[in-house]
């Protein structure tokens, strides 16, 4: 197969590019994949500052808004800023990072629509910090949840092992297994 | 100071450890938690005197709890560029790391398995790191780190946020979970297009070798959570952990269908990129990745009779430029890098012979 670009060396690199539905394959010598590296780098990155642009809009949308809700505010507040470090929303939409934990706090307002299109929920289920000072030995133990989730890594990893016939390993696996519900059952009978 | 940083170029990082057959086209896993001091600003602040009092707080954290049980000997503000270069090759730190200097500091794992930089984007980046497919195990890690160090530190954390970060892409969990894994059949087969997009769907995300570049050198692909709010930690290392299965499903059908329906092309490739490795005199650190990327897929596939895996893999490592500047023992430009890379791969291969 000849490069794609020049048609004169052997294509020995393949990329394949999406742009929105558009699939293309090219099939590149290593000179011209090197170019076209060089002019593409750093292009497909994840663009947050796409996001920050709709957040930007957003902002104006919200401003808008206000003016036309109250006329009689002669000159409407342009920027919003965090009463304790003094970033400003102008600073969060040029870098996409917010000057420190209160921010989250001054800039509810445009944070909350675009955390939606930036993760899969709106609010926090995960763990919670210890509260400061707690000591080692009060901390809880393994929960039941995280017991269940090696639980079922571990029977996953068990009919991998049979189908691909490694006994050995499906037999540590379910040792493992037997023990892991054991600690669970005395877990549960504990509550 | 410089001891430990030198001995490092000597051995093969420890996600780069043996794998088993299973393990072939999963190169390495990592977990890295993003935590902050509450009432401090962050590291976009730039408020020195407040970011150099935050490095205070965290080191001291670290030597109460012990956190890091055998820390490496290294003073981070010490390092020249080229020394942070070796620590991003063997991804000890990251990329936005290598431009800090007096307010920040790392704290690392001798074995590094287990590294935390202090006022990078975030206060905190506690990350570990192993070879293969492996993350309920760094997730218990990171997380018994978390916990010694929230019991020192008083996080900022919010009820309905979660934990607050720098970047609101971090927020909630704080969490970002990524799996390095080697896809060359795929690649090969023109099926990673619709793979991607796919995975980008489901709130995950694909990066390449070197981060956030979208070439995917040496077919490497790293697949990461995006969404890091709404989940809880076991959600999201359980939903990545089904992704990565479904993947390693995929690229062995195609390369078993390379090696039935397609066997010449695939003997082809894999024999271009062996004969170029064994006798060139220069090359560039991408073209050596692509093809080592192909080597080892042959010897993935069983083509090489006596051939050490191992070395392959260090191989990835030693080619790039910080290693291969240790490894001279001099300082190198583009040229001299790029024969040096040829001398090195050269004398590995050395041994190898071809099967098929």
């Amino acid at each position: 197969m000849l490069c794609s670009i020049c048609g004169k060396n052997p294509a020995t690199i393949h990329i394949q590019e999406i742009t929105g539905s558009e699939k293309k394959v090219l099939h590149l010598c290593q000179e011209c994949a090197e170019k076209r590296a060089n002019e593409d780098a750093g292009f497909q990155e994840f663009n947050l500052a796409e996001v920050l642009f709709q957040l930007s809009s957003k902002i104006g949308d919200h401003l808008q808004q206000k003016k036309s809700q109250d006329e009689e505010t002669p000159e409407p507040v342009r920027q919003i800023v965090c009463k304790t470090c003094g970033w400003t929303s102008e600073s969060f939409q040029k870098n996409g990072k917010l000057g420190c934990p209160d921010c989250y706090k001054a800039f509810r307002e445009i944070l909350d629509p675009s955390l939606d299109s930036l993760h899969r929920g709106t609010a926090h289920t995960g763990k919670h910090p210890l509260p400061a000072g707690s000591a080692a030995e009060s901390r809880p133990k393994p929960s039941i949840s995280l017991l269940h989730m090696n639980l079922k890594h571990l029977q996953v990893e068990l009919e991998d092992a049979i189908s691909a016939e490694r006994y050995e390993d499906a037999a540590v696996l379910r040792d493992k297994i037997s023990a892991l519900k054991k600690e669970l059952e005395e877990l549960q009978n504990e509550k | 100071m410089k001891s430990d940083l030198s001995n490092l170029i000597r051995k093969p990082v420890s996600w780069l450890a043996p794998a088993t057959p299973e393990e072939d086209i999963v190169i390495s896993s990592r977990i890295r938690l993003a935590r902050n001091l509450a009432d401090m600003p962050f590291p976009a602040s730039e408020d020195k005197t407040s970011l150099q009092a935050v490095c205070g707080y965290c080191l001291e954290a670290l030597n109460r709890t012990e956190a890091i049980a055998d820390p490496m000997d290294l003073d981070f503000r010490a390092l020249d560029s080229l020394e942070k270069q070796l620590l991003l090759e063997r991804r000890l730190i990251s990329r936005e790391f290598l431009k800090k200097n007096d307010d920040s500091a790392l704290i690392a794992e001798k074995d590094e398995s287990v590294s935390i930089m202090v006022n990078e984007e975030d206060h905190l980046r506690i990350q570990a790191l192993s070879p293969g497919l492996n993350l309920p195990e760094l997730w218990d890690k990171v997380n018994k780190i978390d916990d010694s160090l929230a019991a020192e530190l008083n996080f900022a954390f919010d009820k309905k946020y979660g934990y607050l970060t720098s970047s609101p892409s971090n927020l909630g969990t704080g969490m970002c979970a990524s799996v390095m894994m080697h896809l060359p059949a795929m690649t090969l087969t023109g099926k990673m297009n619709s793979v991607i997009q796919g995975i980008s769907k489901l709130g995950m995300n694909v990066r390449g070798f070197y981060g956030k570049s979208t070439l995917y050198t040496g077919n490497l692909y790293q697949i990461s959570n995006q969404s890091s709010l709404g989940e809880s930690e076991e959600q999201i290392i359980f939903r990545l952990n089904a992704l990565v299965r479904q993947i390693i499903r995929h690229e062995k059908e195609a390369r078993a269908h390379l090696l039935s329906r397609e066997r010449d092309f695939i003997l082809d490739h894999v024999g271009r990129s062996y004969g170029m490795l064994r006798y060139c005199y220069q090359i560039s650190s991408k073209e050596a990745l692509d093809s080592l990327s192909s080597l080892r897929l042959g010897v993935d596939l069983g083509m090489f009779s006596s051939v050490d895996v191992n070395a392959v893999n260090y191989l990835f490592l030693l080619v790039q430029p910080a290693h291969l500047i240790y490894h001279a023992g001099k300082e190198l430009e583009r040229e001299g890098r790029n024969s040096e890379r040829a001398v090195i791969i050269r004398d590995t291969l050395k041994g190898l012979r071809e099967k098929l």
